[in-house]
C-alpha cells in the first residue's frame, strides 16, 4: 500500500505555511479559484454528497446532506458558521490547523459558502484560543487583499465576508445552537431542535455550521475529487482524518491517516508506542471524554465511526486518550464528571442537578467516603438525564458513566469497599475554574 | 469611555454584523474592556448596555455565563491551569501545588498584590503537551512543577508562550512559540 500522503497537515513543521504566499505555493487557493469559475452550487453540493463525508466535530452527520437541507427559496440571508470551539476533553487537532494552516480552512469556507449560496460567514473560536484567533485574522486580511475574499472573490463574481468571534470559556459554545446563541452576543444556551439550524439559525436565518477540519478537508476534496476521497477509508467511513493522541504515549501529538486505522496501528506505528516500556497499555478513549472508553484488549478496533459503535464506544472527535495501567478508572470518572458538572449551561434541571450529583458521589468514592449503593446511584442518575434535556451535553455525561461502570466493574467496587486504590494516580481533586 | 481607541475597536466588531443586530458583538466587546480593565467595571457594563439597548441586567447575565469574563478583578494575569484529565495524568495537581506555593495564593484566587490570578481550566485542547496552562494570552505547554519558577520568571520578563524544555543538570528554559507568531505577516 502507498505511504499516505497528509492533506490536512501539508504544511507540515513550516512555521511560514501561516502566510497566504506558502500556502499558494503549495497550490492554495487554485481549487477554489477553479470551482468558482467552472462549477455550479448544486454540482459542488453534489460532489461533497458523492464523497462520504462525514462532520469532523463529533457526530459525524454527513456533511453534503446537512448543506441539502438550506431552503431554496429563502428570502433571507444564508450563513456559514464555523465551529472553531474545540472543547471535547482530549481533542487539539483544530487548534493546530487554526494556529498553523489557516489558509486551507478559509479556502474550504469558499468552497461551502459558494456551494450555500451564503456571502457572509463567521469563524467562532473559543477564548482560550486567543492565537488561533489572531492567525486567523491575519490570514483572512491576507486573503482579502489578494482578492480572493470580499466583494468579487477571483474576480468571479461571488461575494463573501468572513467575521471572526471570540467566546470567553464555555464548553457548551460547541454545541451549534449554543454556538449560535453565543454569536448573537448572549449566554450560550443550546435551543429547542427543531427547527434546525439550516433553517432557523443564526439570526433566525438558515445557517450551515461545520467543524473547522470539515472545511479543511474541501480544497483537497474539490481538487482531487470524490473517488479519491473515497480510495481512504472503508464504507461509510470515508476521507483523511486527524488524530489528536494525548496520554501515555512516545510522542502525542496531532497525526494524519485515513479513516479506518486501528487504535493498535495509531498507537505503536504513529505515536512510538507506550511511553514507558515497563508499563502495560490499560485503555483509551478514542473521540473525547464523551466516548466510551476501550480496553487494551479491543485496541485491534477500527478507528471509524461505525466500527468502534461494536466495542461501546464512538469516533467522537477524534481526540485519543491513551491511559497505561497506573490509570485509575474511577479517578478517570471523576475528572469528567467533574469537567460535565463545570460546563452544564443550567438551562435543564436533569442535567444540571444531575451532572453535579454525579459529580459529588463519585468525588466521595474518590475520597473513600463512599456510601453502599452508590454506583447504583450513579446509574441511576445517569439514566435519569438521558434524553431528558435540550441538548446533547447531559447524553455525553452518561456515556462514559455507563462504559466505565460497565467495563471495570471491579476498580469501583474495590474504591467503593477500600476507599482508595494502589495506583499511582492521585484522586481527583475537587476543582471546577 | 477608554477613548477613541475603544470605541473604534467596538465599531470594527459591530462592523461584522447586520445593521440591526449590534448586539451580536456583545462578547467581543466585552474582551475589549476586559483588554484594558482586567475586568468588567460597572460603568462599562452600563455604557455596553446602553449602547446596544438592552438591560445592564443582560449584561451581566452574559458576564456571570463565561468563565472568562469577570466582574471583579481576577489579577491583572490570570493563569489558567488546565484541569481536565489529560493534563491531570500528566501531574496538573503537583504544578497546580507548585504555582499556590510560588505565587502565595490558592487555586481560585490571586495574589496580594494584586498581579496573578490563578484559576483552573477545563481542558485548553493542548493535551499533547499536558499539563499545559494559558496566562494571559499566551499558551505553555510540558509544565513540570520544577520549572513553574523558570515559567512566571519568563513571564515576569514578558515573554510570550512557549513549550517547557528540560534540560539534563534539571533546569528548564523555554522555547518561545516566535515561529508560530507571525512576524512580518500582512
Amino acid at each position: 500500500m502507498a505511504a499516505y500522503e497528509p492533506v490536512l497537515l501539508r504544511g507540515g513543521d513550516d512555521p511560514d505555511f501561516i502566510n497566504i504566499d506558502a500556502y499558494m505555493k503549495a497550490g492554495g487557493y487554485e481549487t477554489a479559484k477553479k470551482v468558482l469559475a467552472g462549477k455550479s452550487p448544486e454540482e459542488c453540493i453534489e460532489l461533497v454528497k458523492d464523497s462520504g463525508l462525514r462532520g469532523r466535530g463529533g457526530a459525524g452527520f454527513p456533511t453534503g446532506m446537512k448543506w441539502s437541507f438550506l431552503p431554496k427559496d429563502s428570502d433571507k440571508p444564508t450563513y456559514i458558521v464555523v465551529n472553531a470551539d474545540e472543547s471535547e476533553p482530549g481533542t487539539f487537532k483544530d487548534r493546530f490547523l487554526l494556529e498553523r494552516n489557516p489558509h486551507q480552512m478559509i479556502e474550504g469556507i469558499i468552497l461551502c459558502a459558494y456551494a450555500c449560496g451564503s456571502n457572509q460567514a463567521y469563524v467562532y473560536f473559543r477564548g482560550e484560543f486567543p492565537l488561533g484567533y489572531a492567525t486567523v485574522n491575519r490570514a483572512i486580511k491576507q486573503a482579502e487583499e489578494k482578492g480572493f475574499l470580499g466583494a468579487n472573490c477571483f474576480g468571479k463574481g461571488f461575494e463573501l465576508k468572513i467575521g471572526t468571534y471570540l467566546g470567553a470559556g464555555a464548553y457548551i459554545c460547541g454545541e451549534e445552537t449554543g454556538l449560535l446563541e453565543s454569536l448573537e452576543g448572549k449566554r450560550g444556551h443550546p435551543r429547542n431542535k427543531p427547527p434546525f439550524p439550516a433553517l432557523v439559525g443564526l439570526f433566525n436565518c438558515p445557517t450551515i455550521i461545520n467543524n473547522v477540519e470539515s472545511l479543511a478537508v474541501l480544497p483537497p476534496l474539490f481538487e482531487r475529487g470524490a473517488d479519491w476521497f473515497k480510495s481512504l477509508g472503508s464504507e461509510k467511513n470515508w476521507g483523511p482524518k486527524l488524530w489528536c493522541v494525548s496520554g501515555h504515549v512516545a510522542k502525542p501529538g496531532v497525526y494524519e491517516t485515513a479513516l479506518g486505522i486501528t487504535i493498535e496501528e495509531l498507537i505503536e506505528e504513529h505515536c512510538g508506542g507506550i511511553h514507558d516500556k515497563s508499563r502495560k497499555l490499560k485503555a483509551c478513549i478514542p473521540g473525547g471524554s464523551s466516548c466510551g472508553i476501550v480496553k487494551a484488549e479491543e485496541f485491534g478496533t477500527k478507528l471509524d465511526f461505525d466500527a468502534l459503535r461494536e466495542v461501546g464506544s464512538s469516533l467522537g472527535t477524534g481526540g485519543v486518550m491513551v491511559w497505561d495501567d497506573t490509570v485509575c478508572i474511577p479517578a478517570a470518572l471523576a475528572n469528567h464528571s467533574e469537567f460535565y458538572a463545570e460546563e452544564s449551561c443550567g438551562q435543564c434541571t436533569p442535567c444540571r442537578q444531575g451532572c453535579a450529583w454525579a459529580a459529588s458521589i463519585l468525588h466521595r468514592l474518590m475520597h473513600g467516603e463512599g456510601q453502599p449503593g452508590d454506583l447504583q446511584e450513579l446509574q441511576r442518575i445517569a439514566k435519569g438525564f438521558t434524553g431528558t434535556t435540550i441538548c446533547a451535553l447531559a447524553d455525553a455525561a452518561a456515556i462514559p458513566i455507563h462504559s466505565y461502570l460497565a467495563k471495570f466493574p471491579e476498580e469501583f467496587e474495590h474504591h467503593l469497599r477500600h476507599g482508595s486504590c494502589d495506583l499511582a494516580r492521585p484522586a481527583a481533586a475537587g476543582a471546577g475554574a | 469611555m477608554y477613548g477613541d481607541d475603544f470605541i473604534k475597536e467596538l465599531e470594527a466588531h459591530e462592523a461584522q454584523f447586520p445593521e440591526d443586530r449590534k448586539r451580536a458583538a456583545l462578547l467581543l466587546s466585552l474582551h475589549s474592556v476586559q483588554d484594558r480593565e482586567g475586568y468588567v467595571p460597572e460603568a462599562a457594563i452600563d455604557f455596553l448596555a446602553e449602547r446596544y439597548g438592552i438591560s445592564a441586567a443582560d449584561v451581566r447575565g452574559v458576564i456571570s455565563f463565561y468563565t472568562m469574563f469577570f466582574d471583579e478583578h481576577p489579577g491583572e494575569k490570570v493563569i489558567w491551569l488546565c484541569r481536565t484529565f489529560s493534563c491531570e495524568v500528566m501531574g496538573a495537581q503537583a504544578v497546580r501545588e507548585a504555582f499556590e506555593k510560588r505565587l502565595g495564593c490558592e487555586i481560585g484566587g490571586k495574589t496580594d498584590c494584586g498581579k496573578y490570578g490563578l484559576r483552573w481550566q477545563e481542558c485548553l485542547a493542548a493535551c499533547d503537551h499536558a499539563p499545559c496552562a494559558l496566562i494571559g494570552k499566551d499558551m505553555y505547554y510540558d509544565l513540570t512543577p520544577e520549572a513553574v519558577n523558570v515559567v512566571l520568571d519568563h513571564v515576569e520578563a514578558g515573554g510570550g508562550g512557549g513549550t517547557l524544555r528540560t534540560k539534563p543538570d534539571g533546569g528548564a528554559t523555554i522555547e518561545n512559540f516566535d515561529h508560530l507568531l507571525a512576524k512580518g505577516g500582512a
